[in-house]
């Protein structure tokens, strides 16, 4: 299970971040496309957790 | 962890289909987009009446929001995904009987025109007056996709009446997505 998690994770953060980069150059090019529906400041909240849990779970595989 | 590879393949493809719902959003293939702006919380398709001084500030009032209106005129935008042909706009108020008021939508960006039509009052709905108006949007221009809305109520502030504003919502309309017009409707979309 532990491994699972470490795993899935940073496997979360990084389609997030990868998400979030496409759908902010999206909505730079088609203004409202995504923030007439869904607030990506809320998905940035979202990836800064992963990404914290991604470097906890790394420094304890580290230890 | 043989299954990890479709558990991947799926967190892949929640954001692309959330892409493909957003983006069907924002077509609007059935020719319909209802905006509402409730006071209460800020809307990303309407903005907030401006400007300040000529509205007071949003009052909240048991789960309730509403802003006041003291001097005429006041503004309001909508930003909308693309052009339509009609609108029906719907407004919950509060004022005297004495007090009239005009809604519209500015015809074009460069000039001082304005469709105003009055506000007709059809029916009370939870201690508010409700008034409805249509517009025909074949001439009104969008500005980097905003249209801008004027509110006007001649001498609202000589005769030191309000107007209280409780609920805005516009349904627009236009001819549903077919294959005759898809090709206009995508190049529109996208400004090609």
């Amino acid at each position: 299970m532990k491994k699972f998690i470490q795993k899935l994770v940073p496997d979360i953060l990084y389609i997030s971040l990868i998400t979030y980069i496409v759908y902010f150059v999206l909505e730079l090019l088609k203004e409202g496309l995504i923030s007439n529906y869904f607030d990506l400041n809320l998905f940035l909240i979202w990836i800064m957790i992963f990404g914290v849990l991604t470097s906890i779970l790394k420094a304890q595989k580290h230890i | 962890m043989k299954y990890y590879k479709y558990i991947r393949i799926i967190l892949i493809l929640i954001p692309i289909i959330t892409l493909g719902c957003l983006v069907y959003k924002d077509i609007s293939p059935k020719g319909i987009l209802k905006v509402d702006y409730d006071f209460c919380k800020e809307d990303p398709f309407v903005s907030k009446f401006s400007p300040m001084g000529r509205v007071l500030e949003i009052e909240k009032n048991r789960g309730e929001c509403s802003q006041e209106m003291v001097i005429d005129p006041v503004y309001f935008d909508v930003r909308l995904p693309q052009s339509f042909s009609k609108a029906k706009l719907r407004v919950w108020y509060r004022k005297n009987e004495e007090v009239l008021f005009k809604i519209g939508p500015r015809f074009n960006n460069n000039q001082w025109k304005w469709l105003l039509q009055d506000i007709e009052y059809t029916k009370e709905d939870n201690g508010w007056m409700m008034g409805t108006t249509e517009y025909d949007l074949a001439y009104i221009g969008l500005d980097n996709s905003r249209m801008r809305f004027l509110i006007s109520s001649a001498g609202l502030d000589e005769m030191n009446e309000k107007i209280e504003f409780n609920r805005i919502e516009i349904e627009f309309i236009k001819e549903p997505l077919s294959k005759d017009n898809f090709l206009t409707r995508f190049k529109s979309l996208f400004r090609l």
